[in-house]
């Protein structure tokens, strides 16, 4: 296939699922939790009432307040374009340089942040406060980790990690050290996308949240793109983790038309799986204190780090 | 051009300094404006000069007759000294367009003939240590470049200006002692060789006397480079200076050191000890880390930017620190990209921080303090100027695509390429590099962040803050072709990395499809323009579905959701309690204290109290350094002042004795 179409295939799907993989960790947890829980498509519903109300522009913000639902929104979009999430080989995945990947992830925080400064209330400043120390601190284990990843791969690019073929494909069962960097991979993600332990996506309450109390006064479509940028970013990371353990059937430059509608199920199950993984978790432990979310930003740093010392030890080894 | 013109070239901005100092002395309300004016004209021409030395084959050896004019010396500019003399010229071009307006809104602090005159002889001695070809020219400018720098610190005359003064003063003149001391070594007492036959006098000294010099020499370049633990004077001189001296003192001074270490260590020694490149790594580290974290903690907008300064300077030295690792286990490319990726972010550094300083100028104009804590709301009131503040706080948090993002790409590229086959030892050093690297990255953004964020956003929290209006646009100028320069040597970084003598770091690549020069580091392609297409295509595609999707008039201003009670600036969130995570986090290497004193209202109820919040941070190197060192020495001072007791023939027998000891050592 062309690679832009293998792009526009795989932009379309992974946009369009998005509100779904939200949906459907709310609607999981609301099982575990024995309540009955809104459908889970609701958040499509929600976003779409969100883009016909009226937008509220706080009086005391600058230009920030409108610029960064873009830029948080574009940071999202900019990975569902170019990592490999539905198909490998895209035309974009010159771009997924892992290091690229993880200043572009950074700055889209730093618009979050600073839009939530922006309206001048306590709620907002306090969580841009979290937020910013979030991201900032886990800058290093995310380059620790895919720099274990490019160890073994030898590429640098996202989409050269995963090849996407049964035959050549890294994976934990073919390399086991690639455990630690995976587990790694899965503490960045619960923390970049402020789910349990990090921060409770589900309250409106000053003492646990991160990033609602940043976009706290936004409203109408602002709101909208902020709320679909970070399930866009959830979806993301799912599906990269997901991929990182089973690096195929995914989309290739080989597959022919047939191939879609089956990669197209698998990515629609193993967004069911994982979003129903993160429910059990989310249900089952507690959120950290903030105080305390230093510990866990330090173990998984370690664990990042001891996943590329291991990994150059069993290259260098075997 | 010929060599003869280009050299005509540098001689002219190279005196252009000298008539720029000349003219600020006439008592005339017009020297201001044509000294500055001369100082951008000279400056412009060695630019351009400059430029073309780097893109030629060879350096130009300036006009004999100047040979006569300064201690019978030689003046040259290779392609190596090109390259910062390049900078200097730009960076020096950007702030005396700044210095016309801005000194002429401080008339009654600063006496405008003295500063334009010391500022025209600052980089008169910058220009002067690139030029130079042997020890003692080196030496001679580096001190006019001190001084000048020190009489624009205290040009204010504010205590706090003289006492950190006296501070750099003491720091530089150590520094200035042990460059002479080294350099005494390196050439074996003579000083007026020439800086291309060094080598063969270094080649033969024993390891002992080779280590001892350079250890001397990276204390006088390092001091002034402000690599922690000699920074103390840094943060305290750099914001006392008016802001367009404290952007040439970040921007360019700190270079000027950094060209030093690198004239030394790439074409003075045969090579340097293992024990050498190791101390480089280690101090560049705990620069990179100190600057950092002390950056976040600082909420005095000047001294933010001098901690980040001390920051980048420390990853430079890291970079050079790992070039120099590298060539010595013979992974080439990793050294080669490595030098590289230290001279592109020496060059960045000096555009976003000049940039940033330049800007900080026009905000404290504005609010008259320097504190972030009543700043706030600026955004608002000056969207244009905030909006370049923005983009320069991001550019120097190394983001895509501005040009510090490039250098850092190419370091970090170069060290994970190089993991899967270089020795274990070197291994394991680049792991931690890289791990403190990128903590270091993040917490650069949280500085950056801070600093645009509080000083910008949300609602003023003084009354000279709500007045605030959008500079003029003399004000503007300065940090807008500051952050134009940042953006276009993120842009054109594959061209310029060719320009700079980078071949190997460059290719032409097939990128998505279209042919082009691509960043080309261990196996992997950055075509620095496609991101910024990338990113604009996608904020571009969203707006437009915006505009489909949505009524973009479906909108009203309303205040700030306040749970039914109004909302004032004192609620905000201030500069302190923004970083306070971080200080939480990291309080075993901070040590700030944070105090907190209640005092009841009502006796009988503990809960009604007025508090009262102090923080104290003090800093860890001057109190456990700095201070015994100092006590230390007073005692000691104390001691010997016994021997003072009035009597000339004492006096007399200890001069006689000084002169037989000398002349025992000497014999």
């Amino acid at each position: 296939m062309n690679p832009l179409i293998l792009t526009l295939l795989q932009v379309i799907v992974v946009l369009a699922v998005a509100p779904l993989a939200v949906g459907l960790v709310r609607f999981y947890k609301a099982r575990l939790q024995g309540r009955h829980g809104a459908a889970p498509w609701l958040p499509y519903y929600t976003y779409l009432t969100l883009l016909k109300k009226e937008n509220v522009i706080s009086s005391s913000s600058s230009w920030m307040l409108r610029a960064a639902p873009y830029a948080v929104l574009g940071s999202a979009v900019f990975m569902a374009i170019v990592l490999p999430l539905v198909s490998v080989g895209g035309i974009a995945a010159s771009l997924s340089n892992f290091i690229l990947v993880a200043a572009i992830l950074a700055l889209g925080s730093a618009f979050l942040v600073m839009g939530g400064l922006d309206v001048g209330s306590a709620f907002g400043g306090m969580g841009s406060s979290r937020e910013m120390t979030i991201a900032s601190l886990l800058e290093s284990t995310i380059l620790l980790t895919f720099a274990a990843f490019a160890v073994v791969s030898g590429v640098s690019t996202i989409d050269g990690m995963i090849s996407g073929d049964a035959l050549t494909a890294i994976t934990v069962i073919s390399d086991p050290y690639l455990l630690l960097p995976v587990i790694a991979l899965i503490l960045i993600a619960l923390a970049e996308n402020a789910r349990y332990p990090v921060d409770n996506p589900a309250t409106h309450l000053e003492l646990t949240m991160v990033h609602e109390a940043m976009i706290l006064d936004y409203s109408g479509p602002y709101l909208a793109m902020m709320e679909y940028a970070s399930a866009l970013k959830l979806t993301v990371f799912m599906l990269l983790v997901t991929n990182f353990l089973l690096p195929y059937p995914l989309l290739l430059s080989a597959s022919g038309a047939g191939d879609v509608v089956l990669v197209i199920l698998v990515v629609l199950a193993k967004i069911v799986v994982a979003s129903f993984a993160l429910a059990i978790l989310e249900s089952t432990i507690a959120k950290m204190r903030f105080y305390r979310v230093q510990e866990y930003l330090t173990g998984a740093f370690f664990i990042a780090l001891s996943g590329l010392a291991l990994t150059l030890l069993s290259t260098t080894l075997l | 051009m010929t060599e003869y013109q280009l050299a005509i070239g540098i001689t002219v901005a190279f005196l252009g300094m000298l008539l720029a100092a000349g003219v600020a002395l006439i008592p005339r309300a017009w020297a201001h404006r044509l000294s500055n004016l001369l100082l951008v004209t000279a400056n412009l021409i060695g630019l351009v000069a400059a430029v073309f030395v780097i893109t030629g084959q060879e350096g130009v050896v300036l006009p004999a007759q100047m040979q006569h004019l300064f201690f019978d010396m030689r003046f040259t500019l290779d392609r190596f000294s090109a390259i910062f003399f390049a900078l200097l010229s730009l960076i020096g071009i950007l702030t005396s367009l700044y210095a016309i307006p801005y000194l002429e809104r401080y008339t009654g602090t600063y006496n405008l003939s003295n500063v334009n005159m010391l500022t025209a002889l600052f980089i008169f001695g910058m220009q002067g240590v690139l030029l130079a070809t042997n020890v003692l020219g080196f030496m001679a400018f580096w001190e006019i470049m001190s001084i000048t720098s020190f009489f624009l610190v205290v040009a204010d005359g504010t205590e706090a200006s003289r006492r950190a003064g006296f501070l750099y003063l003491v720091m530089t003149h150590l520094g200035a002692g042990a460059l002479i001391a080294g350099f005494f070594l390196l050439t074996n007492n003579s000083l007026l060789i020439d800086f291309n036959t060094v080598l063969y006098a270094s080649s033969e000294l024993s390891p002992f006397t080779l280590s001892l010099a350079l250890a001397l020499l990276l204390f006088g370049f390092g001091s002034k480079a402000g690599l922690v633990p000699f920074h103390v004077w840094l943060p305290e001189a750099h914001p006392q200076a008016p802001s367009h001296v404290s952007a040439l003192m970040s921007g360019v001074m700190l270079k000027i050191a950094l060209y030093g270490f690198l004239r030394v260590i790439l074409f003075m020694v045969p090579g340097v000890p293992q024990w050498f490149t190791t101390v480089v790594v280690v101090l560049g580290l705990l620069s990179a880390v100190f600057g950092v974290l002390y950056a976040i903690l600082e909420r005095d907008i000047k001294r933010i930017l001098a901690y980040s300064s001390i920051e980048n300077l420390g990853l430079m030295f890291v970079m050079i620190g790992v070039a120099l690792l590298a060539s010595r286990e013979g992974s080439g490319e990793l050294a080669q990209a490595a030098i590289f990726a230290t001279i592109y972010l020496a060059i960045a550094h000096a555009l976003f921080k000049t940039g940033l300083f330049l800007a900080s100028g026009t905000m404290i104009s504005a609010v008259h303090s320097r504190s972030l804590e009543v700043m706030g709301g600026l955004a608002q009131r000056m969207p244009y100027f905030s909006m370049v503040v923005c983009a320069l706080a991001l550019a120097a948090a190394a983001m895509p695509p501005f040009g510090p993002f490039i250098a850092e790409w190419t370091f970090m590229q170069a060290m994970v390429g190089a993991l899967a086959d270089v020795t274990p030892m070197l291994k394991v050093t680049l792991v931690v590099i890289l791990a403190i690297l990128g903590f270091v990255t993040g917490l650069a953004l949280f500085a950056m962040v801070k600093f645009y964020a509080l000083a910008f956003l949300a609602q003023p929290r003084s009354s000279e803050a709500k007045e605030a209006t959008e500079p003029h646009l003399n004000f503007l100028l300065p940090s807008f072709l500051a952050f134009a320069g940042v953006l276009l040597l993120g842009l054109f970084a594959p061209q310029l990395f060719v320009s700079l003598g980078a071949m190997a770091l460059v290719s032409e690549a097939d990128v998505s499809g279209l042919a082009n020069e691509v960043l080309f580091v261990s196996g992997e392609a950055l075509w620095p323009f496609m991101i910024l297409v990338a990113m604009i295509a996608v904020v571009g595609m969203l707006v437009l579905l915006r505009r489909l999707v949505t009524d973009l008039k479906k909108e009203r201003v309303y205040q700030t959701w306040d749970c039914g009670q109004p909302i004032t600036p004192r609620m905000e969130y201030t500069a302190t309690a923004f970083s306070a995570p971080i200080r939480a986090f990291f309080r075993m290497v901070l040590r700030a204290q944070k105090v907190v004193v209640a005092t009841p209202i009502v006796p009988t109820n503990p809960w009604m109290a007025s508090r009262e919040m102090t923080l104290e941070a003090h800093s860890v190197w001057y109190e456990r350094l700095y201070r015994p060192l100092q006590t230390g020495l007073l005692k000691v001072a104390g001691v010997l002042s016994r021997l003072q007791n009035g009597s000339i023939q004492f006096y007399v027998g200890l001069v006689l004795l000084a002169l037989i000891v000398t002349i025992i050592v000497a014999l």
